[in-house]
This record gives structure tokens, C-alpha cells and sequence, in this order.
């Protein structure tokens, strides 16, 4: 059983996780053989500064209205992707760096784990009760929200039961998640530094966004 | 002349015809704006149509799916494998339909949830792809296909001849002598050397010349070496809307190289939103080179004209309580915010904001060619509720704005929603508070050139 665990935990995560990288190098390498066009008129503020905000404005939910009006979707977008990382991330330091899973470090990560749970369980339910969420969503956005939110209290039984088979459940679900990924909209990661990068390009560059380097009413 | 009108595709051509488009246009832009959306739900409520109605199917998400699903059929590894997984589905005659409905009936492309959407997502650019890939297949609203097929014969969208085009430019000559005291005052025509070309909107020519003459007294009052093109002055490009690039293309070059002809120096776009933001942002694209003149609207040039003194403005002369919509195209997309705001600063005795405004502004509702598409006029007007209550709200008497578009739309929600204010452009309160010194004459005063044709009880 040990020797199985062990193999999960290494062996089988390498190869998953280089099979996750091969996936993303694809996409990266398709996305890089497509044209882009970048405007070129004059410009009347800074694409530097538009790029700049655009990214920090993830950290400044004051900055955008939809989460200055829905604050707690907000709260909880940061609280699940929190428990995300260090569920993710406690399968690193698990099998390489295990002396630091000390008891205040793996209470910590239950807590979140456990936050993580229950905003994936309210996600969940207004993904199923709201009807424009309904209208809009795939059989991927419930499952994703599903496995996701199973994911983090398995994490918690991986890192605080004595038994082997919660770390077998642990980085079992891991191996699967590194290969779904890739697949599935949780990828979205990927395209967001795109993403906000253009739209920081386009409104800082047309001042939008941020001031505009020569006002007509200014001298 | 290319007539532009496509014929109505059949079901397998017309999807895979589509998904031409859609090769042909797929930037990396694009791909990463199909890709990333989570489906999160915080861009329902910055969208006008959704406020309105309440409908789970005019959520910008849902409304960009409707391109996604065909986008994921094709280029997303779950859609190709397991296409009811993530709702990838064939560009058949159903899906095409719920695209055209979305894309031409349910957005005007006035980017406002862009700036609510936490991954930063495009969707005028989404929806503007839906449309191209519609309009080569032929389903475009017919309306708005013959407006960019009558700018291609003619040379502007209403078909107006040069001759009456000359004819009312010699009209408003004579208004202009007529209301400044100065019968010296020429409208220089197809000068060279021309520093400042006027570009209008065929509206203005046909029905409103009124609007042009309160443009045209500003450049007066302002002594700014201005004049006109003949065969180049249509400032619109419904092209734009209607998705349509080679269109796009063919009207800007046309019109660029007329005034590169002329020797312009700077082009100055009336107050049309569209055509701003053709002509200053996008506009090198379809060229293909730079542009051979600077961009300027005319907010931005009569804004600079108050700030160097070169217009003196009496506010006591326009009384009423004023509001200022901001055109989409020019805010949102075009960076003029502070410029109008400015300008009637200095115009207006009573100016107030709408909640919320500038960059984020509701749209009207009438942006993206909605006025070309009377097939979805009930639904332009019921979409264009929250503007009418964000109006009322200001209590003001007069709804400024610099958009012909954006004009034409709040003239009828201010009758359909009984608002009773008066929808005017920026440059008819700038010409009402003009205190204008003819040369060689006595001072003389502005005459109002507000019109009552656009009054709504």
C-alpha cells in the first residue's frame, strides 16, 4: 500500500503533470501561430497603464462594477481559488517537502479547504437556481463545479487521516484533474493573462481607462 | 460598384461559409476571448437589454455562447470529442438563427459589460464576428445592408448627389452670412490646403442642415482654417455594424484618399459615435498604411477651442437644466469623456450627471445600426428602459449628446417613455451660447439654432 501511495504521489504526478504541460504547450504554440494585429492610431493614453490596471484590477474590486454591486461573489471567487492553490500546492509539498505540513500549517489549509468547500457548494447551488446561469450553462460547468468542490474536503482527508486512502483519494482526484483540466473550462487560467492584457492594450490605450496623455481641455 | 447584398445561403453552404468567416477572422484575440469565459454571471447586469427585460437570454454571456458553440465544434479539444460536453454544436439554420437573433436583434456592441467582466473579455468584438460571419451568408437586416450598400454606389449612406450636396452647402452659406453678419462668410468647397476637413453625417444634409451651420459657425467664431470635400464628407460607416470588412475597407480608403488628395491636414468627424471610432481607431487597419491626415471630433476641437479662448461662450442663453448621454463609440471606445463635459461647462447654466456615466454609461439602446433594423424596434425601445430612467432621474430639460444615432433613438424613447426633454447635439447649445464678433461688423448675437423637430412631450 505504501509503495503504491508513493508511486502515486511521484511517478504517476510527474507523468500526469507532463502530460497537463504538453496539453498547455499545444494550445500556447496554436495560439501563438494565429495573427495579431495590434492598433496603431496615435495613441491617446497608455496601453502600459491600461495593461497594468487591467491586471491589478483582479485585486481592486472597487475598480469594476460588477464586483463592487456583487462584493460577496467577489469574497467568494477569492476564497475558492485560495483553497484551490493550497489544495494544488499540497501536492507538492506533501511527497518533497513534507516537514513543512506542520500542525498549524495543515490546520491553516483546512480551514480554507474547508471555506473552499462550502463557497463551491454555494456556487453550485445558484449555478443550478439561478435561471441565467442555468441558460448558459454545460454539463462542464456542473461537473467542474462538482468535482471541484469534492476535491477540497478529499484534500482535507489527504492531509489529516492517518489511513492511506485518503492520500490515495487525494492525488488519485489530482492525476484526474491534471489530466481534465486541459480539457475543461478551468483552463480559462491560461487565456486570462491574454485577456486582460488586451483589454488593458485596447481601453488604456484609447484613455479609457486610465488618463488621457493630452486632454483637450487641458493645456 | 460592388453591390454588397449577399444571397441567402442554404442550411450546409451557409454554415460552412460561416465558419469561413469565422477562419479568416480568428485572431488570437478572439481565440482567447472564446476560450475564457467561465460563465460566472457578473456581466448580466451591465447590459441594458438584460435590465430591461430580465431575460436569461440576453445575458452578454449567454449571447457570446451562441458564437462559442460553433467556435468549440470546430477549434476547442472537448467540443470536437465530446461536443454535448460544453454545448459545441454545427452551424446549422437553428443555430444561425439564435446567432443572427443575438447578434443583430439583442446587442449593440456598446462594450459596457467588457469593463464589468472579470477575465476582461471583448464582446463587441465577439458580437461584431457574429455579425460578419452573418452578413456573409446574407442574414443581415435589410435595412442596415442597404444603408453600406448605398454608401458603396454613392458615396454616402443616403445617396445624396454632389449637386445637392453643393446646393445645400451654398444654403447653408448664406444662413451662416445671414446669422453671423458677415456677408463674406464662404464655406470653403474642395480647397486645397485644407486644414481642418469637415466630415458630416447624411442625416444632417437631408434633414437637419440646421446641425452642420451650428458646426460650421463654430469654426467661423473660432477663425480656423476649415472647409469641405465634395466628393468625400460622409463621416458614417454602417459597415462597421454590419460586420462587413472589404465594405469597411473600400468607404475609409475612399474617403482617406480624398482627403489626401485635398492635402488635409486633419480630419474632423462630426458628432457621430460610429464614425469617430472608424475613422481615430480602427480605420488604419482596413487602410493598410498610416493614415494620411490626424483625426479629430468636433468635441474635441470645439472643447479646444473654449479652453484657448477662441469661442466665447455665454451660458445665461441656454437656461434649461442639461444631461449628456455618452455615445458608446465615443466613450467607451473612443476616450472622449472629459471633452463634452467641458464644453458644456462653459455652455450651459445647469449641467447634470447621470448615474452612472462617462465610460460607464448605459448604451441607448439604438447603437451597433439598431436604427437600421426595424425588425427589432419593440425590442430597441423596451431595451432602452434603463436609459430613460437614468434621464429621468436628472430631472434635466435637455439631453445633450453627440451622436446621430444616439440623437435619433432618445427622441423616441423620450416620446415612447414620456420623458419630455429635448434631445439636442453638443453643437447646437455650443451655437445657442456663441457670442460671435463678424468681421467687419458689429457684434452680433448667436441665433439659436435649436430645432423643435426633435422636441418630445
Amino acid at each position: 500500500m505504501d509503495d503504491f501511495v508513493k508511486l502515486l504521489e511521484n511517478e504517476v504526478q510527474i507523468a500526469a503533470l507532463s502530460l497537463f504541460a504538453l496539453m498547455y504547450a499545444a494550445r500556447l504554440l496554436w495560439l501563438r501561430s494565429l495573427p495579431q494585429p495590434m492598433e496603431k492610431m496615435e495613441p491617446k493614453g497608455s496601453a502600459r497603464r491600461g495593461i497594468l490596471l487591467s491586471f491589478g484590477s483582479v485585486l481592486m474590486p472597487w475598480s469594476m462594477e460588477s464586483t463592487r454591486k456583487h462584493f460577496s461573489v467577489y469574497v467568494e471567487f477569492a476564497l475558492f481559488h485560495i483553497a484551490i492553490a493550497i489544495a494544488i500546492g499540497a501536492t507538492f509539498i506533501h511527497p518533497y517537502a513534507k516537514g513543512a505540513l506542520t500542525d498549524p500549517v495543515v490546520y491553516t489549509f483546512v480551514a480554507f479547504l474547508s471555506i473552499g468547500t462550502v463557497v463551491g457548494v454555494l456556487r453550485g447551488v445558484r449555478r443550478v437556481s439561478q435561471p441565467e446561469l442555468r441558460a448558459l450553462s454545460t454539463p462542464d460547468d456542473y461537473f467542474t463545479i462538482t468535482i471541484i468542490t469534492i476535491y477540497f474536503p478529499v484534500a482535507i482527508w489527504g492531509l489529516v487521516s492517518d489511513s492511506n486512502w485518503g492520500l490515495i483519494a487525494y492525488f488519485g482526484l489530482t492525476t484526474f484533474l491534471l489530466i481534465y483540466v486541459p480539457w475543461s473550462k478551468i483552463s480559462h487560467y491560461l487565456y486570462m493573462p491574454f485577456t486582460r492584457f488586451y483589454h488593458g492594450f485596447l481601453f488604456g490605450r484609447r484613455g479609457v481607462t486610465v488618463p488621457k496623455l493630452r486632454s483637450a481641455t487641458e493645456g | 460598384m460592388a453591390t454588397r447584398a449577399a444571397t441567402p445561403k442554404t442550411d450546409g453552404d451557409a454554415g460552412k461559409a460561416a465558419m469561413d468567416v469565422l477562419a479568416s477572422k480568428l485572431t488570437r484575440e478572439l481565440a482567447v476571448n472564446m476560450h475564457a469565459c467561465v460563465h460566472c454571471g457578473l456581466c448580466f447586469d451591465s447590459c441594458h437589454y438584460y435590465l430591461a427585460t430580465g431575460d436569461p437570454k440576453v445575458t452578454p454571456a449567454y449571447k457570446a455562447e451562441q458564437l462559442r458553440r460553433l467556435y468549440k465544434r470546430r477549434y476547442d479539444w472537448m467540443g470536437r470529442l465530446l461536443p454535448g460536453w460544453v454545448h459545441a454544436t454545427q452551424p446549422n439554420e437553428e443555430e444561425l438563427d439564435k446567432l443572427y437573433d443575438v447578434a443583430f436583434g439583442s446587442c449593440t456592441m456598446c462594450r459596457r459589460c467588457n469593463l464589468s467582466c472579470p477575465m476582461g473579455l471583448d464582446m463587441g468584438l465577439i458580437m461584431r464576428t457574429a455579425r460578419s460571419m452573418l452578413t456573409a451568408i446574407g442574414r443581415v437586416p435589410s435595412g442596415l445592408q442597404e444603408t453600406v450598400d448605398t454608401h458603396l454606389a454613392t458615396g454616402n449612406n443616403m445617396g445624396i448627389s454632389r449637386e445637392d450636396f453643393i446646393e445645400t452647402v451654398e444654403w447653408m452659406e448664406e444662413e451662416v452670412q445671414r446669422t453671423v453678419g458677415d456677408p463674406d462668410f464662404k464655406i470653403p468647397l474642395d480647397q486645397p490646403g485644407t486644414e481642418y476637413l469637415m466630415c458630416l453625417n447624411p442625416r444632417e444634409v437631408k434633414f437637419y442642415p440646421l446641425l452642420f451651420l451650428a458646426q460650421f459657425k463654430t469654426c467661423y467664431a473660432a477663425g480656423e482654417n476649415w472647409g469641405l470635400c465634395s466628393t468625400a464628407w460622409d463621416a458614417t460607416n454602417y459597415a462597421l455594424c454590419s460586420g462587413d470588412d472589404a465594405a469597411c475597407k473600400q468607404i475609409v480608403t475612399r474617403h482617406l484618399d480624398e482627403a489626401a488628395r485635398l492635402g488635409a491636414k486633419t480630419l474632423v468627424l462630426t458628432e457621430c459615435g460610429h464614425g469617430y471610432r472608424v475613422y481615430r481607431w480602427e480605420a488604419q487597419g482596413w487602410y493598410g498604411k498610416p493614415l494620411p491626415v490626424k483625426v479629430v471630433s468636433y468635441v474635441e476641437l470645439a472643447a479646444r477651442y473654449v479652453r484657448d479662448g477662441r469661442l466665447r461662450l455665454d451660458p445665461t442663453r441656454n437656461p434649461d437644466p442639461v444631461t449628456y448621454h455618452d455615445p458608446c463609440n465615443q466613450a467607451r471606445s473612443g476616450g472622449i469623456v472629459d471633452e463634452p463635459r467641458y464644453i458644456l461647462k462653459n455652455a450651459v447654466m445647469d449641467f447634470r450627471e447621470m448615474t452612472p456615466h462617462g465610460v460607464h454609461n448605459f448604451c441607448c439602446a439604438g447603437g451597433g445600426g439598431a436604427l437600421a433594423m426595424p425588425e427589432f424596434r419593440d425590442r430597441r425601445l423596451e431595451a432602452a428602459r434603463t436609459k430613460a430612467e437614468q434621464i429621468r432621474a436628472t430631472g434635466a430639460k435637455i439631453v445633450a449628446t453627440s451622436c446621430h444615432n444616439c440623437i435619433d433613438q432618445l427622441t423616441e424613447v423620450s416620446r415612447h417613455y414620456k420623458l419630455g426633454v429635448r434631445v439636442l447635439n453638443l453643437c447646437e447649445l455650443v451655437a445657442n451660447a456663441l457670442v460671435i464678433e463678424p468681421r467687419g461688423a458689429s457684434t452680433a448675437q448667436g441665433t439659436p439654432v435649436v430645432r423643435s423637430t426633435r422636441t418630445a412631450s
